[in-house]
């Protein structure tokens, strides 16, 4: 049945690429014809104010290349399965944004809603094509071609902690030399006795997982997602898949965990709350696990949580295949112009103006200019996505107030100097073991919040958890991971 | 005879604690969601949740207020989808099944299979798509929100069978006055039919009302989001954020995304009218029960 389904959208999509195919030749590089293309992104959506900033984008980039964007924004929970079904249509459009992680770049390429961009790429975005390195490229390929334009930001995966930068000033903490989750814990333990009121370390019970803070901190580098068995560890450069909650990793984690909720570091109930985020935007945290560490995060999470933060990273950076194409655009097998939207991203990624004007909005309105390039964002002004990271390049963004001058730079260094993970330009299809993943991720929920958050005892727990994942397959996924990517290996 | 008595008054305080048990479990939630939409955010975290707010706040509320245009806007969205499909749904399911019920109808059996057909197949998502957005270009109207649930089966089916219930006689003297099919239909056949149509109408309109999948697939245009499809995007974009934020390279901004009492005070405002809705129907709903019940 699933087959038949999937025949019948490919040939739909196979009858509108031809459909359109047959129309644009002659189109050639001129933009005499006004053109309008139809962009479909992610984000906060609505913003009040977002029809004012649009006229105002279409006015310029009309005298620019005599084209219009139609713009069509849309809000997180809704993206992924309007999408499908815009794509599973082969309603026409233009461009879209897609990633490992929304509107799932692996997948679109497969049911062939993307074109591929190697040619288009050399002779309508030249620029665009040489300023993202070549190894960032690689890894965006599906079988030797590209199909997604990267935005080109941070790619490496760090791991990090955040505190108060009153509360570790006032304890002493030199933030700079904290390399790993244990040299926080004489900071918790005087936290814990000096701020009554104050949860030493916010930890929650997050749907997807404490882990997926701390992988690269632990050396796991995930291949199937989130928490699915099979990780590839500290690099292996046989790149030998392993079950990561068997390693000793693992359980040092976990056993150190518990060690800290007995310690009383965590809050009363973590296990039943699921959003610290008052708790955060109150300050009534002492530390708390931060996302993958950027320069500048510093600036953007006080920023967020409204009061000075400090950021101390937890892990060398890693150069990996999932924080590359966490961010792209796609071009749809289904646009009538793919010139001109290859031409429009050349320029997103090159004019300055144009993806500020994206990304904060009309000056004076929604933000104001400082010296140089830096900006202060209006706050209620109607307009603040928030999503620089996914527009176009973000090198060419401007800084907010407070962050280091030379924070792209910074960023772009982090990226050359990354170590570069051996599984660049792989990806896993997970169909064949898609029941054994359903069925380790049924066990994964009931055991691993009680693990993590050091509910019960591990050296009772873990055993558990691990003879529940094998008899849930566990060993079938990893066994799967090796011979793709020994098939992956050998091509290459 | 006292005795009696005393016995009656026992059989009635034990079925009114059990009306009464159960009306608590109806509003009990309700209470319990008006009271989160007042507390404060800090306190839901600390004490959990409490039939009496135990840190009063209004932050709520100034939130909907910050944001009123796009709500109230919603509402308007949502009242007029709801009247207009209500009012129009019933007129063409009820069309639908009159016939249906007619015995003297040629075409009765296989309409009647066309239509339960439907109720166990359809053509699936992607056909269904595609037929409403590229061969009716129904895709940002206001009509993409009630048209395609015009026809339930299921409601058509159940009005048919009210209506074969009237004996066909009415109709025949009806005719026999000079009156037309549709005279019949307008004139008879309707304010007959009073406690069913307010029945079946109730279920339409909690079916609009409620409805958010027709916006979330077919609605682009802001000015046309109805309350429920605001809410439930409101929710799936939490659900999304807190559950993706690990998983992604990429940082979002949450802090502006409303927050539990927000998002609880919403919920009240659109439940709100359902509650001045169902006492309205109520009445014909009792009606329905009692009619003839005296003509034995």
């Amino acid at each position: 049945m699933k087959k038949l389904f999937m025949l019948t959208v490919l040939m739909l999509i196979a009858v509108f690429a031809f459909a359109t195919g047959s129309t644009d030749e002659g189109a050639g590089s001129d933009i005499s014809e006004p053109v309008t293309l139809t962009w479909y992104f992610v984000g906060s959506y609505p913003q009040p104010d977002q029809g004012r900033v649009y006229e105002e984008f279409n006015r310029r980039l009309m005298e620019k290349i005599n084209t219009e964007i139609d713009f069509k924004p849309i809000g997180w929970g809704d993206y992924d399965q309007k999408m499908q079904v815009i794509i599973a249509s082969g309603e026409e459009f233009d461009l879209a944004f897609t990633a490992n992680w929304i509107n799932n770049y692996h997948q679109n390429v497969a049911k062939g809603a993307f074109l591929p961009l190697d040619d288009l790429l050399d002779e309508y975005a030249p620029h665009l094509k040489s300023s993202v390195p070549q190894k960032i490229w690689d890894a965006t390929k599906v079988v030797g071609e590209i199909y997604g334009i990267i935005n080109y930001q941070v790619s490496t995966m760090t791991a990090s902690i955040a505190f108060p930068t009153s509360l570790v000033e006032k304890y002493g903490l030199d933030v700079d030399s904290v390399d790993s989750l244990e040299d926080i814990e004489p900071y918790l333990e005087a936290v814990k006795n000096g701020e009554p009121g104050v949860v030493p370390l916010g930890v929650a019970n997050l749907p997807e997982t404490v882990i997926g803070y701390v992988n690269a901190s632990l050396g796991f580098e995930e291949i199937g997602g989130r928490a699915v068995p099979g990780v590839l560890l500290n690099n292996n450069p046989n790149l030998r898949v392993v079950n990561q909650f068997a390693t000793r990793e693992f359980k040092d984690w976990v056993a150190l965990m518990r060690d800290w909720n007995l310690k009383g570091y965590f809050p009363n109930d973590a296990i039943a709350i699921t959003d610290l985020s008052p708790n955060f935007n109150g300050g009534t945290v002492g530390a708390g696990f931060e996302g993958n560490y950027a320069p500048g995060a510093e600036i953007s999470a006080s920023d967020r949580y409204g009061y000075p933060v400090s950021i101390a990273p937890i892990s060398e950076p890693l150069l990996i295949t999932s924080g590359i194409i966490a961010s792209m655009q796609g071009i749809s097998s289904t646009s009538q112009n793919p010139e001109r939207a290859m031409m429009f991203m050349e320029l997103l990624n090159t004019d300055k103006e144009l993806y500020n004007l994206l990304c904060y909005g009309i000056e004076g309105v929604h933000y104001e200019k400082l010296d140089g390039d830096f900006i202060q964002p209006i706050a209620d002004s109607g307009y603040a996505p928030n999503t620089n990271w996914e527009f176009a390049s973000v090198f060419n963004a401007y800084k907010l107030e407070g962050m280091p001058e030379t924070v792209w730079e910074e960023t772009r260094d982090l990226n050359m100097n990354a170590v570069a993970s051996p599984l660049i330009g792989f990806a896993f299809d997970p169909t064949p073991v898609q029941s054994e993943i359903a069925q380790c991720t049924s066990v994964r929920q009931e055991y691993l919040p009680a693990l993590e958050l050091g509910y019960s005892d591990p050296d009772e727990l873990l055993p558990e958890f691990l003879e529940k994942l094998e008899i849930a397959g566990a060993q079938k996924i990893i066994d799967e991971m090796q011979s793709q990517i020994d098939a992956w290996k050998a091509t290459r | 005879m006292i005795e009696n008595q005393a016995r009656r008054r026992f059989k009635n305080s034990v079925i009114h604690l059990i009306l009464f048990a159960f009306s608590l479990l109806c509003i009990i939630p309700i209470v319990v969601v008006a009271s989160i939409a007042f507390s404060s955010e800090s306190s839901l975290n600390d004490v959990g949740y409490t039939l009496v707010p135990s840190d009063p706040s209004i932050t709520a509320f100034r939130y909907i207020l910050k944001n009123s245009n796009q709500i109230l806007r919603a509402y308007g969205v949502s009242l007029a989808n709801t009247s207009l499909g209500t009012i129009s749904s019933l007129f063409v399911i009820s069309l639908l099944a009159f016939p249906l019920s007619r015995r003297d109808y040629r075409l009765r059996k296989p309409l009647a299979f066309f239509v339960f057909f439907t109720l166990l197949f359809n053509g699936g998502l992607v056909p269904w798509y595609i037929l409403i957005s590229k061969y009716l270009h129904l895709k940002d109207t206001i009509f993409v929100l009630f048209v395609p649930y015009l026809v339930i089966p299921w409601f058509v089916l159940l009005l048919r069978t009210f209506f074969s219930q009237i004996p066909m006689s009415i109709f025949e003297s009806a005719k026999i006055d000079g009156a037309s099919e549709f005279a019949i239909y307008s004139r008879i056949l309707m304010p007959l039919s009073k406690p069913a149509l307010a029945t079946v109408g109730l279920f339409i309109t909690l079916n609009y009302w409620n409805d958010w999948w027709l916006p979330l697939l077919y609605i682009d245009n802001e000015a046309l989001i109805p309350l429920p499809a605001l809410l439930s995007r409101m929710m799936m974009n939490i659900t999304y954020l807190t559950t993706q934020m690990t998983n992604s390279f990429i940082q979002i901004d949450i802090s502006n995304i409303p927050k539990e009492s927000a998002r609880m005070a919403m919920a009240l405002l659109a439940a709100g009218p359902m509650l001045f809705v169902f006492p309205f129907f109520q009445k014909y709903f009792v009606r329905g029960l009692t009619a003839g019940s005296l003509k034995g």
